[in-house]
């Protein structure tokens, strides 16, 4: 449906081994995605491993692959970050680190700021200024309108902005 | 630079960075199966292919055939037809007796097996998209990449395409490209082609008359409070609520005070359920269809191989919840099989493309 990075599979034989072998060439840019959206990289293998274990089921009746396993990736990244959210509640009840800018070299800030973000405007900016997956694809995705992606867009990137704003400013 | 694009440009780089400890390759297996919450099961998508199958006969052919028993051969043998690219809509089929004609030399009706045929009139469409063309061919595109230069997300491919009567056009790296365009013309399902018949500027209208799809109404269906609604002062927890038995979806009225929440089941619990999380102004009110349930007929629909959805939602609002799915071109087969699978309305489909009354 969209431009994708992934690999075409039509000529690959059926069953298991068609599987297979889309899993092998599609797995890097899943990991890639689903750690964008959690922030870490082994959550992101962690996200795109299930993603697969829950598509695969489904893969022979499945015409539009990538799409499905873009949005699975989505909603698995979605509930992991759900679980995260709950652990880092109760621990940063005794920890709280300390925020350090290095403006010159690299911004962990932002990455911060980005995670605290509400979870699909969160995925609209990792999904359509890093990832580049046009607006129908997130729209598919997220399950809202084109209209919305680019209002969760605008918004992200004004709450991303306020909040490194006040993390600057103190 | 603007800000944004400084901001994106910052992000992007940190992304990047972050993604640097992305391992080359996959683990040796891929993983085994695991059913995602909610599956449907198996018999259910045996009915689900069926009808769809049903359906695809349906819509495949332009050709009507009336007056046929309900216990007549299947279509492959009846008489051959012909289609309407090389048919009038007065034709018949030939060796196929007019109606209302009886045969030569007898009072008697026509026999049984006489039919007759109606040939539809192409249909004209009519929408607004952008038209790109990188260089392998101009396409009228209805979700678009927001590169520079742009790219066709999902469109269809222009028939006999002349940039000729455009004089708006941009051009960059080698793809020249319209913005936004009004166009009409004939639509084909089969090659996913487009042949316009007219192209101009956008007015006011045809964004009005070719919006698609149903704008949600996201008013408040309690009665305001003696005093007005409370001022919101807390953050709402989303993650939280979506967690409570029977969510089915909330959305914040326009002045962003009021939340309103739909739950399926008892009400009395869920809002008690939500008042331990949240004290500002709420409206709890009666859903139909859980956000989980919802989410499972997205999957189904996004599983089905014989159509392409250019987009799938779900959606929660004052008047109900539901899956929209836009497609090309109207499919009210489809429309019928989904409202008999999933309920009437659960499912709407609207389509990109406008038919020209």
């Amino acid at each position: 449906v969209v431009s994708s990075t992934l690999a075409d599979v039509d000529d690959i034989d059926d069953g298991d081994d068609r599987f297979e072998r889309y899993y092998r060439r599609a797995w890097r840019d899943a990991v890639r995605w689903a750690t964008g959206l959690t922030g870490d990289v082994s959550a992101g293998e962690d996200v795109a491993q299930e993603a697969f274990a829950r598509i695969r089921p489904r893969f022979g009746t499945l015409d539009n692959a990538d799409g499905y396993l873009r949005t699975t990736i989505v909603n698995v990244a979605r509930d992991s970050r759900r679980a995260e959210q709950r652990r880092n509640v109760r621990e940063l009840r005794v920890v709280r680190p300390e925020q350090t800018i290095d403006p010159g070299e690299r911004e962990p800030q932002l990455l911060t700021a980005l995670s605290r973000l509400p979870y699909d405007q969160r995925a609209t900016l990792v999904l359509r200024y890093w990832a580049d997956w046009d607006e129908a694809s997130i729209a598919t995705a997220l399950g809202c309108r084109p209209s919305t992606v680019r209002s969760h867009s605008r918004r992200g990137l004004a709450a991303l902005r306020r909040s490194l704003d006040t993390e600057v400013g103190g | 630079m603007s800000n944004d694009e400084e901001l994106i440009r910052r992000m992007r780089l940190e992304l990047d960075r972050l993604a640097e400890g992305v391992p080359a390759a996959p683990p040796q297996k891929a993983p085994a199966a695991i059913s995602s919450p909610g599956s449907p099961p198996s018999r259910r998508w045996v009915a689900l292919a069926a009808a769809a199958a049903a359906v695809v006969v349906l819509v495949a052919g332009l050709v009507v055939v009336a007056g046929r028993d309900d216990d007549a051969a299947p279509s492959d043998t009846l008489p051959a037809v012909t289609t309407p690219s090389d048919t009038s809509p007065s034709d018949t089929t030939p060796g196929v007796t007019p109606p209302g004609s009886s045969i030569p030399g007898t009072t008697e009706p026509a026999p049984s097996t006489t039919i007759d045929v109606v040939v539809d009139e192409p249909q004209e469409y009519e929408t607004i998209g952008t038209v790109i063309d990188d260089g392998t061919g101009a396409r009228l595109c209805f979700d678009v990449l927001e590169s520079l230069p742009p790219q066709c997300g999902t469109g269809v491919t222009l028939i006999d395409w002349s940039w000729d009567a455009i004089d708006v056009e941009r051009v960059e790296g080698g793809t020249t490209w319209v913005d936004s365009i009004y166009a009409r013309g004939h639509f084909d399902r089969q090659a996913n082609t487009f042949t316009a018949i007219e192209v101009r500027p956008v007015t006011d209208d045809d964004v009005e008359r070719l919006a698609i799809g149903t704008e949600p109404d996201f008013s408040v269906p309690c009665a305001e409070p003696e005093g007005g609604w409370p001022a919101r002062n807390q953050e709402w927890p989303g993650d939280e609520v979506s967690a409570i038995d029977g969510y089915a979806g909330a959305w914040v009225d326009e002045s962003q005070q009021v939340m309103t929440v739909k739950f399926v089941g008892d009400l009395a619990v869920a809002e008690t359920a939500l008042r331990e999380i949240y004290s500002d102004a709420v409206c709890v009110v009666a859903a139909e269809h859980t956000a989980a349930e919802l989410a499972d007929i997205q999957g189904q629909l996004m599983a089905i191989s014989s159509i392409q959805f250019l987009s799938i939602g779900t959606y929660v609002d004052a008047t109900g919840e539901w899956v929209e799915a836009r497609t090309f071109a109207p499919e009210p087969e489809r429309q019928a099989a989904f409202d008999e699978q999933f309920g009437p309305g659960v499912v709407r489909l609207v389509s990109q493309l406008h038919p020209v009354s």
